[in-house]
């Protein structure tokens, strides 16, 4: 086969999806592709020896471990990967404040769930169904693989997943005896995408072009581990806080240097030995609860020392805070008083002049308002009021009765109450008042005579209501 | 008269004599200039007369060619496509089209006349392996020459075509019995669909089986002897 090339793109090269290859493609490859595969990798102790480790496994066990182990082949390739799907995504809090704007707090790269679905033959030749089952559960699945401190790699045709299974299921049903399909879910703790451009190799296997999406094996390994066991928890602790506190914390130290892996380090390293199994702890902890007591009370009062001055610079601070406060509130209160004060006045100039309106409406309405009293007179509820005696009365009675004021007072209200009708002298008037009195029907109350007086008098309301007039007097009390 | 082909220097060719020029330059003979064209035709052109099928392995890499490739006569009907999945793509912002393909799917039909020979069936599959590491196959569940079950092993094996398209004359100094237009080799061929159908009209009793494959291979007919 002759060195495969990169096809150029349109007549200046630039021209984007001029030709589409698969990395497949007849022209870069003769094996028409690579299948998806999974391989399995123990410690290096385990890997260098794995006959005790092969003793407890069943024949198709065995099978899948071989294929699994080999990472010189193409590791565990019985199975049709279809599809997958995987999200990458970062770890943030977002912190939304006033005005409109937010702060964003990133905590690096969440953990890379991978979803694999895809078809495990179950027949006689293939036996993938079996196969792949027992891969999953004797090697893959997260809590076998951390076990004996292993890792498996899921390997796509351009991409490679490091981490472990954390779920698989399968589906399954009568009308194709043979198709199993299943899905899983891979918990990638590290991935590596490989450039197109590794097609145009010398050797297919070297990659020229990897993207390292994070850190591979991040967690400890299990010699990191054994080291840690050998020196005490109490020293770890101690050089820790000290590796932190006993200097300025430098918070600019960046999170990949090597000062701060070394102080990670320190910490991690005090983790107790509780992988695999559950030690006894006599023999292995050489320190007491007595001492971790008494070490935590010795770096209380180390830090106590550092933080109180603090608590107090803030705790003065508050203090000068609350008093300027309760300044500006009395300066507050102070206007507000007086701005009430004021405002009081000003109410009771208001009320004054409602006052004064309130007297003038009186004054102008005091005709009227006796007219009213005088005209309403002996109404109680609005009922008849018989009218008895003389229909007319002289000026000079009218006047004497109009001075006493009593009277007319008393007779008010009584069912009986001789309610005297006055009219004026004038013949005319009261020739229109008795016409009035026959049309109008002074029985109801609701209408009263209309008056129409001679001319050259002070006419005053017409019409509805009795008029006050003086002089000469004329009242007219009619019902 | 041919038409050359046309280079960017000549420019195109608006003002060919259409009455004395043509496209197709097919010899007037193995040595020959290039001839008068269509009447060539009949001795150039690929005719069902001219077609093979044989039945064979489903790898041709891994078996080559033997006698184990079997023809199958009394083909009425011989139809094949291919599909390669085009899709076209459109972005926002841009009036261009691109495209994309997926995996070519192929699919073979072939017709046949019912007779007392192999059919179809028992034919396409002669040569598969039925059992492991075995290369002939075993004793057939069928009786006769009219295989009608495709639910049995060995009509469910895979098996190979290979297909060979001949002229009727010679037109080349390689030819025998006619050119060698193309050869190819459909490889891992399943059988989908099987039928027959009689008709009280018709003549003849005819079967039909649909089939699928993984790719086809081109065979260099210089070297195949056939």
């Amino acid at each position: 086969m002759t060195t495969p090339s990169k096809i150029k793109q349109g007549h200046n090269g630039k021209e984007r999806l001029y030709t589409v290859r698969p990395r497949n493609s007849k022209a870069v490859t003769d094996t028409r592709g690579n299948p998806s595969s999974i391989t399995f990798h123990l410690p290096p102790d385990l890997a260098s020896n794995t006959d005790k480790y092969k003793s407890t496994m069943t024949p198709t066990e065995l099978k899948v471990f071989e294929q699994a182990a080999n990472h010189e082949g193409l590791g565990f390739i019985n199975f049709i990967a279809q599809s997958t799907s995987y999200s990458i995504q970062e770890k943030s809090q977002i912190m939304h404040t006033f005005g409109g704007k937010e702060a964003v707090y990133f905590y690096g790269r969440a953990p890379v769930m991978v979803q694999l679905s895809g078809t495990i033959v179950d027949d006689i030749d293939n036996d993938q169904f079996a196969q792949f089952l027992a891969m999953y559960n004797k090697f893959a699945r997260g809590s076998s693989a951390a076990k004996d401190y292993a890792y498996v790699t899921l390997s796509l045709n351009n991409a490679k997943f490091v981490g472990s299974f954390m779920n698989i299921s399968i589906q399954q049903s009568s009308d194709r005896d043979t198709d199993v399909t299943f899905s899983a879910q891979f918990l990638a703790k590290t991935f590596t995408i490989a450039s197109s451009d590794t097609v145009f190799q010398d050797s297919k296997y070297k990659l020229t072009s990897e993207i390292n999406v994070r850190d591979e094996d991040p967690t400890l390994t299990k010699e990191v581990i054994a080291e840690a066991i050998s020196k005490s928890l109490l020293e770890m602790v101690i050089d820790f806080v000290f590796d932190v506190f006993s200097s300025t914390p430098d918070l600019t130290v960046a999170s990949d240097s090597p000062e701060r892996a070394e102080r990670h380090k320190a910490v991690f390293q005090g983790v107790p030995n509780t992988f695999g199994k559950l030690p006894q702890l006599d023999g292995l902890v050489t320190f007491s609860a007595a001492d971790v007591t008494e070490f935590f009370d010795v770096v209380n009062e180390f830090i106590d020392d550092y933080i109180t001055p603090a608590l107090d610079l803030i705790a003065a601070i508050v203090d000068f805070v609350k008093a300027a406060i309760t300044l500006i509130e009395a300066v507050e209160q102070a206007f507000d008083d007086i701005l009430d004060l004021i405002k009081s006045v000003v109410n009771y100039v208001y009320g004054v002049i409602d006052t004064v309106t309130d007297l003038w409406t009186k004054l102008v309405n005091f005709p009227k308002s006796i007219s009213d009293k005088i005209g309403s007179f002996g109404k109680s509820g609005g009922s008849p009021i018989p009218i008895a005696g003389s229909t007319s009365i002289s000026s000079g009675k009218a006047m004497e009765l109009l001075s006493s004021g009593s009277n007319i007072g008393s007779a008010r209200g009584t069912p009986e109450g001789q309610i005297a009708l006055l009219s004026i002298t004038s013949a005319k008037l009261q020739a229109q008042l008795q016409a009035n009195d026959e049309s109008a029907g002074l029985t109801t109350g609701s209408t009263v005579p209309s008056l129409s007086l001679p001319s050259g008098t002070n006419q005053g309301n017409t019409g509805q209501t009795p008029g006050f007039i003086l002089p000469p007097p004329i009242l007219i009390i009619g019902g | 008269m041919s038409l050359a082909t046309v280079s960017k220097r000549d420019g195109d060719k608006s003002t060919w004599d259409w009455k004395a020029e043509y496209v197709e330059k097919l010899r007037n003979s193995y040595y020959g200039e290039p001839g008068d064209g269509m009447e060539l035709f009949s001795e150039a052109s690929v005719t069902p007369d001219t077609t093979l099928i044989l039945a064979g392995p489903p790898r041709i890499i891994e078996s080559g060619f033997s006698e184990r490739l079997s023809p199958i006569g009394l083909v009425t009907d011989l139809s094949f496509s291919s599909d390669n999945g085009l899709r076209p793509m459109w972005e926002m912002g841009t009036d261009m089209t691109y495209f994309t393909r997926g995996k070519v799917s192929y699919q073979l039909n072939i017709g046949a006349m019912v007779a007392n020979k192999p059919s179809l069936l028992k034919i396409l599959t002669r040569q598969s392996p039925v059992e492991d590491n075995t290369s002939f196959p075993v004793a057939p569940v069928h009786s006769g020459q009219f295989w009608t079950n495709m639910d049995t092993s060995n009509t469910t094996a895979p098996f190979g075509i290979l297909m060979i398209f001949k002229t009727k004359g010679n037109t080349e100094a390689t030819g025998h019995n006619g050119d060698i237009a193309s050869a190819m080799y459909l490889e891992n061929c399943n059988i989908g669909n099987f039928n027959f159908a009689l008709n009280s009209q018709s003549v003849s009793l005819n079967e039909n089986v649909t089939i699928m494959f993984d790719r086809m291979v081109a065979v260099d007919y210089q070297e195949l002897s056939v």
